[in-house]
This record gives structure tokens, sequence and C-alpha cells, in this order.
């Protein structure tokens, strides 16, 4: 009787200790998640997810560095970011958000490697391609921004599976990510057909307008007019009738690669540029300076639509104003198409084609057209340089354009001394990010 | 049996006639020593509840005459005797009264966790306390009531608003990321001590033990050292909170006990902020010193403003607006506990009831408890006992989000500049910063969390044979917090068309445990006890979280009606088995020693490091039951005692080993997964170990109470957040890394200090010292704040700031320690200035009785902690923040002309030359010393006399009268230098900063307490 009761024990703790195996609910374990193409699908929507990400952070950055955007948390102006490392200042951007990047990278990595490693049977139609295409996309989009963010970064080709993964790996110079990045625009280009699902999603137009901007960087002027042209000419895409057309709709007519956020998938930006008053923190507003020049009719013409004035009285940016966090974030989208075109045109001689192309833009916004008469090329570029601050006022692009002409000293410099020394037009790399890694070097002057 | 309530119903008439018809009359006879039948000589024979008595002679003879109406009691007491109580109904001679030797505290038998064991051989350091200790206290939860009166257990307050979680730390903390809160055990059951709040609300959380009645705790037992805490294995290193709740006694007639409160608190003493005209001033100063122009100054008039420059009036035109006295009140709070409780020669039982509501001195906040308890023992046969504990509470809280972030009210009112105005010219709610408008909060703020809390167990009890017993238990602990929050279109939160939020989370842990316990005295001098059982636990959380956004009108709130919904749920198990033992051998109540281990295997934990094994050794020697020490008058029960051991902490989340992809990365309304951890297989609990000496002795007859420890933790295997290089696409992976000690004194001296037939008075005198040091850290550690980072050979809690020295009186601007002398102000420059420990905290507890009046007052300090104080840094900011944010008066004492000294900087935002900031927030200038003494609480008591009490148809009835925070001596700038913005978060890193809290008030409290 007695053993009776010793067994039936024992086997109740043999029971209990089976407990001690628990799964988890809301989440799966790593190993070989991508086995089909339906979670090579699913892990490609998380690449999407990480690409909202970088992208935020980048556009948020770049805006915050340049002196289009300023704080609105201090009397203290324009370029706070440069000056802020190590301080306590508000910084959504995480020091420029390369940690971000790589945890996307990382995911895309993954789904390349794990789809090619699944045979071609697993895929209906040409959807193996598609999704590599995809992937091999929005890793050039993430190391293009991360090279003209830091400079020099690590190039990582394959997924980490320990701490230890991609140890050994050192920066590359931005000559050489934007090689990797061509590399990886050159396979996009070659697995996606010429279709165009939707421009919230890659495809060759936007592989084909990305490379347009590489070439732009990368001083390539041919290639930035030819792959600039593909995408004006696919007669895909039209500008929209008034400037604020692009962003007061979603996905509209000029858009090749749109990021689209919801109300279940928001986009944090109108917490920094609305104020408490419309569920806003206000962090940045438009430059008081830059607002005189959007307010211009003879240099912004109907893009002073930009800016608004607010129940406060205070200029705030339009462009990411949805109360309910739905505004899109503007990758790529035609009317820059045309501003590197004419800039590439400039550069090669064709200052007819270069004018024309400005206009276009011009034209949009109600600004008087500029004339090739008289017209040297420094000048045009001048004109181009302002044409683009304003016309792609709030999308992080007038930091890269004014380091990358090498006008920093001269536009920046006047606000912060800094910017008169050339080695300071890349932003360091985050303190917590090289203490991390032994493999990195801080970028020279920090 | 006199003093019942059924004695009450059937006699309260009789009782009536025969006190109003007895006379005076004489009362003589004798006190014995019961054992010797020799008199006691000088017992004191006196009559409750009056002054009058006598002292026994030679013989032990006494005689009193009284003109008190009988019956009445006498108390007969006499220092090393027991008191003895007697009612006497009428005139008489001859009396006998015997007293009993009080029995050495040593030689009870004692129930320590699993452990049962003669006093006198207890090897651990433990500290008990009795409701008594607790009482003194107006607060309506535990946290607040064990504050300051068990040395080494710190408590932090959070803020000033009641429910709200409390930083707990025994002995130091040991842990990084994992928690650092003591476990805590409810008559045998584990409970939950995780916040489950959801929603943030700026830095404060739901106190899940707010759910507990302290009026129903009987005992609270502390363990603090290995050989008390092993028993718990991978649960004891942050030490153990033991509390048995009431229970009824065997035998005893049915009491009925009411108990009402009613306290008003106020908060004062707020900050001063500046007018309007003085803000528009020092911000046309900063302006002006930060190379700004003259005609684009923000105040200015309004007909000269410019795009991107606004004007915002002359400086003298500014009004001042007053927010925060809008949003402090006097509170009012009230209790009523009611309990019945007795037994049969079989059966006992207590039941409660109790009802609490709490209002804080921040408007918005409220706190509501409902709680019942049953507890009940019943002797099924003569070797056979059952019994169960329950409790069912509901709790109530209004809510508001007070601390961090724009939509904070408490940081609405005290950071919005004062010279807006509240309301706009059309009526409408002004919301001119990033903060939103207090009193569109006041009037639109719908916020409301509902907690049930169910707590039970049962046990079964077997006499096996003589001091050997087997009991087996089944416990479970169940609660509930849901949250409802509502944000009109009116509040930040709620833009553009209203916003809702419910959210329910759910967490159960079910324990079974099998336990043998022996005890045994072996001829005259060979005592041994032993136990040894096996525990399992399983703990389940859930949680459900819907958002509704966009709604059609404000009557309907619910989720159900809005236009977008979104949701999110989650789950999560795990499981612990264990087996543990002890055995304890103690020889002629002179030496004892302990041994104590367990080993557990956690679900939690690497399948490569499954099972731990957690012992614990410890030895005493009682000195002065030796026949070389003699007895004398002087000192007495002198023991020493030591233990070494381990402990574990598995609170290393649930899942913490494995690689994991998540979903949730969703895109374009498909869903997406990505990577969301790296995985370590080799991942385990961290391990503490821990040595304890004491001493402990009696001095002057008995009448001082001393006892000493030392303890020397020293954690390893901490588990940290290894950096992982960012290219891999993680930030970390978590491995056991870490190393902390913790190294303390604690010192205990319960006094005696007069005790006469009329006079009273006791003092307790606790102090405590813990020096944390955090001895390996192999990765970078910083908390949400960099004003928080740790270092190997500092702290935990440790401020890590940009050293200010002082204005320049030249130019007016700040410097700073250039601690590498590169002639900039970098980061390389930050230098640890203080942290929030304190060298020395304690509390000095007297109590005094005067006949039926009693006064109970505690002083509590801490010496020697410093805080960060953020809220200054804003307020303190020298025009630096515009129009953003409000400053304090202190602010206006800045640099104005060369010469000028001990002033703050000039107003300016720019960079100086070499890098630095006048008004750097991670300044050591905010860093401070938050050293206080404060008068916690006194309370004076009236026990009614017995005729009055009688006449209520009562057995005991008392009066009393509460002050809380009476007064407070600190050089703190802030309110309150017991503020602290993270409160309990489980790997909170951030301790000792004040940050939009809501400061303790003021608190005045009167109370009746009434046994039938």
């Amino acid at each position: 009787m007695r053993k009776n009761y010793i067994l039936a024990y024992s086997a109740v703790l043999f029971t209990l200790s089976s407990c001690l195996d628990t799964e988890p609910e809301t989440a799966i374990d790593a190993d070989n998640v991508i086995a089909d193409q339906k979670s090579a699908e699913v892990a490609l929507v998380g690449a999407y997810s990480g690409a909202q990400s970088f992208a935020g952070v980048s556009v948020v950055a770049f805006n915050s560095a340049a002196d289009n955007v300023v704080a609105s948390t201090s009397t203290l102006n324009v370029i706070p970011h440069l000056q802020a490392a190590g301080s306590s200042a508000f910084d959504p951007t995480s020091g420029g958000g390369y940690n971000t990047y790589y945890s996307a990278i990382n995911l895309i990595n993954s789904i390349i490697d794990g789809v090619n490693s699944l045979n071609d049977g697993a895929f209906t139609g040409s959807n193996k391609s598609r999704i590599l295409g995809e992937a091999h996309f929005l890793r050039a989009l993430a190391y293009f921004d991360l090279a003209r963010t830091y400079g020099r970064v690590p190039i990582v080709l394959h997924p980490s599976t320990s701490g230890h993964s991609a140890d050994g790996i050192t920066q590359s110079s931005r000559e050489e990510v934007y090689a990797q990045v061509l590399a990886d625009l050159t396979e996009a280009e070659s697995l996606f057909d010429n279709s165009l699902s939707s421009p919230a999603r890659a495809s060759i137009w936007s592989a084909y307008a990305l490379h347009a901007r590489l070439a732009l960087y990368t001083e390539d002027w041919q290639s930035a007019a030819t792959y600039a042209s593909k995408v004006i000419e696919s007669g895909l895409f039209s500008l929209t009738t008034t400037p604020d057309g692009f962003f007061s709709n979603k996905l509209s007519s000029e858009a090749i690669l749109e990021l689209v956020f919801s109300t279940s998938d928001r986009n944090p930006f109108f917490t920094y540029y609305l104020s408490a008053a419309e569920g806003g923190r206000l962090d940045y507003v438009p430059n008081p300076e830059f607002v005189q020049i959007l307010n211009e009719p003879s240099v912004a013409g109907l893009r002073s639509q930009f800016v608004k004035v607010n129940s406060n009285g205070i200029y705030v940016i339009r462009e990411y104003d949805r109360q309910d966090g739905s505004s899109s974030i503007f990758l790529l989208r035609l009317a820059e198409q045309y501003l590197i075109r004419a800039e590439a045109r400039a550069h090669l001689g064709d200052l007819d084609g270069a004018v024309e192309d400005l206009n276009v833009i011009r034209r949009r916004a109600a600004v008087e057209e500029i004339s090739t008469s008289g017209l040297s090329v420094d000048a045009f570029l001048l004109a181009l340089e302002t044409e683009r601050r304003v016309e792609l006022a709030f999308e992080g692009h007038r930091y890269s354009d004014v380091i990358r002409t090498g006008r920093a000293a001269e536009v920046f410099g006047a606000y912060n001394e800094n910017y008169k020394d050339s080695r300071y037009w890349v932003f360091p790399l985050p303190n917590n990010v090289i203490l991390a890694d032994p493999d990195l070097t801080q970028n020279p002057g920090y | 049996m006199k003093n019942g309530l059924l004695y009450w119903l059937a006699t309260a008439t009789a009782l009536f006639i025969s006190a109003t018809a007895s006379a005076q009359g004489t009362v003589s006879g004798k006190v014995l020593d019961a054992a010797t039948q020799q008199p006691v000589i000088g017992a004191v024979v006196s009559v409750q509840g009056s002054a009058k008595g006598t002292v026994a002679d030679i013989d032990g003879n006494f005689s009193l005459t009284v003109s008190d109406k009988f019956p009445f009691d006498l108390r007969v007491s006499y220092i090393g005797y027991e008191d003895e109580e007697l009612t006497v109904y009428e005139p008489s001679e001859g009396v006998e009264i015997y007293l009993s030797e009080q029995k050495n505290a040593m030689d009870e038998i004692v129930v320590v966790g699993y452990a049962q064991a003669v006093k006198s051989s207890l090897t651990s350091a433990i500290s008990q306390l009795k409701p008594e200790s607790l009482k003194a206290v107006a607060s309506a939860t535990l946290g607040n009531k064990l504050q300051g009166a068990v040395p080494g257990l710190l408590i932090s307050s959070s803020s000033g608003v009641p429910g709200t979680s409390q930083a707990i730390r025994l002995r130091g903390a040991t842990s990084i990321s994992a928690a650092n809160t003591p476990i805590y055990i409810i008559d045998g059951t584990i409970v939950n001590t995780d916040v489950l709040q959801s929603v943030d609300i700026g830095g404060q959380g739901a106190d899940p033990l707010a759910d507990i009645n302290p009026d129903d705790i009987e005992k609270i037992t502390v363990l603090k050292d290995a050989s008390a805490t092993a028993a718990y294995g991978a649960k004891g290193a942050n030490g153990v909170i033991l509390i048995e709740t009431k229970r009824g006694a065997t035998g005893e007639p049915t009491r009925l006990n009411v108990k009402s409160e009613w306290g008003w608190s106020r908060t004062s003493d707020l900050w001063d902020l500046v007018s309007g005209p003085e803000h528009a001033t020092v911000v046309n100063q900063a302006w002006l010193n930060d190379g700004g122009s003259y005609e684009t100054r923000p105040f200015r008039p309004v007909s000269e403003a410019a795009p991107g420059y606004p004007a915002y009036g002359n400086p003298e035109d500014q009004p001042t607006y007053d927010r925060i006295s809008d949003v402090f009140r006097t509170a009012f709070q009230h209790s009523y506990n009611i309990s019945l409780s007795g037994g049969s020669d079989k059966t006992n039982f207590f039941i409660g009831g109790e009802y609490t509501k709490q209002e804080a001195t921040l408007k918005l906040q409220d706190f509501e408890r409902f709680g019942f308890r049953l507890n009940l023992d019943h002797q099924v046969a003569k070797k056979v006992k059952i019994g169960t504990s329950n409790i069912v509470s509901f709790t109530d809280r209004s809510l508001v989000r007070t601390g961090d972030g724009p939509s904070g009210f408490f940081q609405a009112a005290l950071h919005t500049p004062t010279f807006y105005p509240v309301f706009k010219e059309d009526g409408s709610y002004n919301k001119p910063v990033a903060f939103d408008n207090h009193q569109a909060m006041l009037d639109h703020y719908d916020a409301k969390a509902k907690g049930l809390r169910l707590n039970n167990s049962v046990y079964l009890k077997l006499d096996l044979a003589k001091g050997l017993t087997f009991k087996s238990s089944l416990g479970n602990d169940h609660s509930t917090y849901h949250e409802l929050f509502y944000y009109d279109s009116f509040l930040i939160s709620g833009q553009p068309n209203g916003s809702a939020t419910d959210a329910t989370t759910t967490k159960n842990i079910f324990s079974a445990e099998q336990l043998f316990n022996f005890l045994h005295t072996f001829g005259e001098k060979h005592t041994t006890s032993a136990f040894l059982g096996t525990a399992f636990h399983k703990n389940r959380s859930e949680s459900v979280n819907v958002n509704g956004k966009g709604y059609p009108s404000d009557q309907l709130r619910r989720i159900t009606s809005s236009a977008t919904q979104t949701g999110s749920t989650s789950g999560s198990t795990s499981a612990v088995l264990s087996f543990f033992g002890g055995i304890n051998y103690s020889f002629d109540n002179r030496y004892s020693i302990d041994f104590t281990a367990r080993a557990d295997g956690s679900s939690r934990v690497g399948k490569n490091k499954r099972w731990g094994f957690f012992p614990a050794l410890g030895g005493s020697w009682n000195i002065s039951n030796e026949s070389f020490f003699s007895k004398n008058d002087v000192i007495s029960n002198l023991r020493l005692k030591t233990s070494i051991g381990l402990s574990g902490n598995d609170n290393i989340g649930d899942f913490a080993s494995l690689s994991l992809w998540s979903g949730g990365r969703n895109y374009n309304g498909q869903a997406g997964i990505a990577p969301s951890r790296l995985g370590n297989p080799d991942l385990t609990w961290e391990t503490t170990r821990q040595w304890n000496i004491g001493v402990q002795f009696n001095l002057i007859k008995e009448r001082l109470d001393v006892e000493l420890n030392y303890y020397d933790k020293y954690t390893t295997d901490l588990l940290l957040a290894e950096t992982v290089p960012g290219k891999t696409g993680f930030s970390s992976v978590t491995t056991n890394s870490g190393e902390v000690s913790n190294k303390g004194l604690e010192f205990i001296l319960q006094s005696q200090n007069v005790k006469s037939r009329r006079f009273s008075w006791n003092s307790t005198l606790s102090l405590s010292h813990n020096k944390n040091v955090v001895e390996k850290l192999p990765v970078d550690v910083t908390g949400g704040y960099q004003m928080f980072k740790l270092f190997e050979g500092k702290p935990l809690y440790s401020m890590w700031v940009y050293e200010y020295l002082g204005v320049d009186p030249q130019t007016g601007d700040a410097i700073y320690r250039d601690v590498n002398q590169d002639g900039k102000i970098t980061v390389d420059d930050k230098v640890v200035v203080g942290d929030a420990w304190p060298n020395v905290e304690g509390s000095l507890r007297n109590v005094l009785s005067f006949g039926n009046l009693s006064l109970d007052f505690t002083f509590y300090f801490k010496q020697g902690n410093e805080i960060f104080n953020y809220t200054r840094m804003f307020l303190e900011s020298g025009g630096t923040r515009g129009v953003t944010r409000s400053m304090q008066s202190s602010t206006l004492n800045y640099w104005k002309n060369p010469g000028d000294t001990g002033v703050l900087p000039r107003p300016k935002s720019k960079a100086n030359a070499d890098g630095s900031f006048n008004y750097e927030g991670q300044s050591s200038r905010v860093v401070e010393d938050a050293s206080f003494l404060r008068l916690r609480n006194v309370t004076l008591a009236y026990a009614l006399p017995r005729r009055a009490v009688h006449r209520l148809h009562a057995d005991k009835a008392s009066l009393y009268f509460t002050v809380s925070n009476v007064f407070l001596v600190s050089k703190y700038s802030g309110p309150d230098p017991e503020v602290n913005l993270e409160g309990e978060s489980p790997n909170g890193l951030v301790q000792g900063m004040d940050f939009g809290t809501p400061p303790q008030p003021r608190t005045a409290l009167i109370g009746l307490n009434i046994t039938f």
C-alpha cells in the first residue's frame, strides 16, 4: 500500500518536471524560420517594417542636422545634432540610427540567404526573384543611407547567429559602401520585372530611381541622367498638380516608393512636428529663416504650403501632420528625379536640358521659370541647390546635398563653426556603437 | 469568556444591573510566584483604567480600597513575570494571585518558513514585526507601514500617491537587470509582486501589494541571511518576507472588532515659480546672450512679429497664472474594518471585511479597496487538521499620468510657463507648449483601473508520530488589473477625435507544497529539528490590450464605438520544481548548527543549466548558557550566530535563453516577422553568496535588547545584456557576466526605558548601512537617462554627470571640471558624483504609555543619499528653455555683472568655447544631498476607561489620533527628498531621481477601534 503511494507520488513529480519545458507564445524559434514562400513573404514584410524604422530615423536625423529644421525646445537653433553628441538634448535618432539600419540589414540578409537556399519549386511564378529583388533593393537603401550618414561603415552580407558572427568586419570606405549599394541595385534590377504593382513596395522603378540618386552622390553624371530618364520616361509617374500633392494624398501619382503607415502601424513623426494641442510634442519646427524663404513667392511659390501657422501662432511642418500617425515617408518621388537629371545634365554640359528639368518643378510651384541666357553652370547649380532645398524641404535631403557639393563650410559654417572643418561633414558614430564593436574606429575629428 | 460577544448578548442586562448596584470596597490578598509559591515582593497591583494601585509588601500581601464601581479589572505585574489580569466582582479578601515567571523568549518554539526550531537555536538573521508596529502609520498599504521598521529593509517611496509601487531593497540590491524585490509569502503562498499595469502613467506603478489589507496581518517575518533564505533557493536572493494573517484562537469566545479611520491630507511647500514679467526678462536676456538681435527678442511688442520670429509682448505686460494650486487638494481618506474571530475546541475562524478609500492630494487620483478575508482551521481528528486562508480584494483606482511625458498632469501644472493664460480668448483650453492643459485634464480626464486579487490556500496537516508532522498545501494567487483609459478630444492624448485603451493583465501563481517536519529532544541536551519537502510553482501571465481611436461622441467611451481599433495580446508560462530540506541540531541550549539546502529546476533557465543547488550552513553559540558565564544583572542572553550559503534569483524573463523571431513587424496591412532576440543556451540564474555574523544580548536585567548583524553578499552570474556589435543586427545578448557586492551592518536596540505602575516608555532604534558595489561589469550599462550609468567599483544608482565648479566671475559662464584636461568638455569629462544609497538609514520609535493614554512617534531618517533633481534642472534653466518651460524663482539669481559670485551662470544656450553649456542638463549642479530627518508619525491613543467601555457593552475601545509626516528637516531644495521617479521597475537602474513626482502629503487621521 505504502509502496503504491510512493509510486504515485513519483509519477506526479515526473509529470510536473515535464512542465519545465514551456514554449513562448508570441515568438518562434529562430532555427529555419524561412522555410517556404509564405515565411519568406512575411519576413519580407518585416524587412519593410525595418525600413520604416531606419528611414524614419534617417529623415529626422538629416532634417535636424541641416538648416531647414530646428529644435523647438530651446533658443539654441541650427544643427543641434552634432553639438549635442553626448548631451542630454532630445534626440530620437540615437545618433543617426546606426543599430536600426543593421537590425533591418540582418533581417534582409536572413531573407536573401534563406530564399537562395530554398529550391525554386518552393515558390510560385516569379515570386522568388521578386522577393530577392525587393530584399536586395532594401539592403541597397540601408547601406546608401548608412554611407551618407557616417561615411565609413562595415559591410555585413550574411545573417548573424551569435554576437560574434560579424567579428573582424571593419569599416569599408564610403566608396566601397557605395559600390556595394550599386551591386545590390544592379542585382535587384536584374531580378525585377518591369511591373509596378504599388509604390508602397519596391519595384524596378525604385531601383532605377535610387540608382540615379546614388550616381549623383558618386558624381557619375551619365548614369544619374540615364537612370533618372528611365523613371521619368516610364510614363508610370506624373507630377501632382500642386507641390503639396505628394503628401496630401497617399501614394500619389508622383510616388515611386513611399513607405506607408496606418493607424495601427503608426509613423511617430506627428509627435515630433505637431504641437501638444494637436497631440504632438513639437520637438522640431521649421527654421525661422527657412520659413521666410518658403514665404517668398519668387523663390518658393506654392511651396509655402509646406508649413502652416498653428493655433499658437507658431510655424509648423505640414508634411507629416496626420494626427493618427498615417503620414507616409516619401522615399523616392518623381520631382527629385527631375532635379537629379537637371543637376547631371548641367555637369554633362547640357544646360538647356538642365534648365528645362528645373523649370518643370518651378512651373508646378508657380514660380517664374529661369532662362538659360547668360546663365553659368555654377549659377545654375546654386539655383538648383535652392530649388532642392525648397522642393525637398523636409525629406532629409538638405544635409547631404550641401555636404556632397562641398558647400557645407559656407552654408552650415554660418551656423556652426565646426562645419568649416570638412572632417565634420559626416556624423560621428554614436559612442555606444563604438564601445560595442572593437572593429570600429571613430570618424576623424570626433 | 467574560468579554465575548455571546456573553455580551446574554448578560448585558444583568451586568448593567450589577454594575449600578455595587458599592465601594476593599480587595486584599497575596501575590505569589506560581512555581515556588514564594511571595513576589514589590509586585504592582493596579486598577485597570485608573491611576489607583498599590505594591505588594515583603510577604506579598496587598490591600486596595477602591471607590470604583464593581466589577473592575486588576492588573498585577512585576519585572520577570508575565502580567496577570483578573476581574473583581465584589469586595473580597484573601485573593491569591499567582504570577508565572516570564518565559525566556529564547525557549519559544518558532516557525520560520518551512523550519521550526527552538528560538535559542536559530542561526539566521531574521526580523519579526507585530501588528502594533504597523498601526501607527496612516497608510492603507503595507509598503508604507514597513518603511523604516526593519533594519536592512530600505523602502523608497515613489510619490505621494496612495497605492503606488515602491522600490523595496533588502540588504542592498543584488541584481542589475533582474528583479531586486524580495519575495512575499502570505500564509504559505507565494504572491505576485510584479506591477501589472500596462498603460504608462509616467513613473507610477500600481503597487501589487496594495491589494492586501494591512489590518489582516498578524505577524511579519523578514528573512535576510542565507541560512534563512536558502530554503527558498532560486527565489531567495533578495530576501523573503513572510506574512501571517490573523486567525481565530481555539476555545475563545467570538469577538467582534470594528475599526474606523478618517483622515485628511495636504501637500504644502511646493515650488515657487517666477512671475510672467520675470520669465520674459530672463528669456530676452538669454536671447541676447546667444547673439540674437534685439529686434527679434522673443518678448517685444506683438506688432513686431515676423514669420518664424514670434513676438510675445513686452515683459512688463506679461500676466502671471498659478496652476500648481489648482491641481492639489485637501484629500480625504477613510477606512472601515470589521472582523469576527473565535473558535470552539476544534474549529477556529477569522472573518474580516474592509473598505478603504484614500484620495491623493494630487487631484484625479484615488485609491479604493474592498477586502474580504476568511481564515479557518479545523481539527478533523486527533491527528488530522485542515485549514484554509482566503483573500478576496477589489481595488478601484482613479488615475492620471503624473510624471514624465507631455501628457503628465503634474507636469502640465508645474512646467507650463506662468505667463500663458489657462484659457484662450475664445474660452478654449490654451496649450501653448508641449504640455497638456491642466484644466482640460481636470475637466476631461477619465482613467480608471480595477484590480481583483484572489489569494487562496488550503492545507492538510497530519501528526504522524511524536514530533513528526506532514503538511500538504495548495495555494493560488490570482491578480487581475483592468485599465480603462478614455481621452476625449480636449486632451492631447485624445487627438484628433478621442482615443481609448482597455487593457487587462492577469497573473496567476499556483503552488503545491509537501512538507515533513520533525522536532525532538533526546535526553536532556540534544534537540533536533528537521524538514524535508517538495514544491511546485507555476506562473501564468496573460495580457490583452486594445486601443480605439476616433470616437463619435464623449458619451460613447468603449472601444467598440471607435472608428479604428488595434490590439495586442500575449501570454507566458513558467514553472519551477523544487526539493528542499534542512536540519538543525542543538546541544544543551549552548551550541547549534543548521544545514539547509534546496534544488530548483526552472523552465526559465537555459536547457544546459536547468537545475540549481542552493545550500547554507549556520551555527550559533549561547555564551550566557556556558558555565563560565556567571549570571549577572548587566548582560544576559548573549548569543553569537553566523551563517553562510547560496541563494538565487530566477527573475530572468521566461524565455531569455532562446533565439527568437517575433511577429508584429507589420507593413502596409500585412503581417511581418523579424528576429527579436539572440539566444544563449547557457543562461542560468543569478547566485548570491552571503555570510552573516551576528551578536544578540540583553543588558541591564533584560531592559535593553540588542542585536547587531554584519553581512557580506556577493552576487555572481548577473544577467546582463552584453552588448554585441551593432553590425550583427542585435544590440545585445543576455549573458551571466556581472558581479555585485553588498556589505552592511544592521543594528537594532529595543529599550524599556521606564516601566512603572503608571508610566512606561519603550524605544526602538534601528540603524542600517549598506555598501553596494558593482564588482564586475564587462559591458556598458546605462539607465534610461544618461545620468545613470554603471561603473566597476561604483554602486548601482550612481549619478554620472559633468562636475559643475561654479561660474567664472568675469564672463558669467559655467565652469566644469575638465577631467582629461584636453581643453574641451566632452562625454569623457563626466564623473560619478553621487548615488541614491544612504550611508545610514534608520528610525527611532518611542512608545509612551501613561494610564490610558499612549503616545507613539517615529523619526525616520536617511543620511548621505543623493537625488538627481531633474525637476530643478528644468525649472532652473536661466531662460535657455525659452517660452517652453516654466522657471522657479531661484533661476533669477544669475550672473549679471563681472565680479558676481555665488550666482547661476548667465542665461545662454549656445555652447561655450570649451564645448560646455551654461545650463547643461547632466550637471552636478542639480545633484543634491537628500539626507533628511522626518517625524514620520505621531499617534496619540486613548483607551477608554473600563466603565465607559462597559457602558458601550464592549470589551475594549480606543480612540486615536495620528499625524503623518509631521515635519521634515532637509537641505534638499525640492518639496520632498523621498520622491523617486522609477518606483519599482524591475530592471530599473534609475533610483533617486526627482522628476514630476508629487510629494508626500502631511496627513491627520482620527480612528476608533472597538472590540466587543
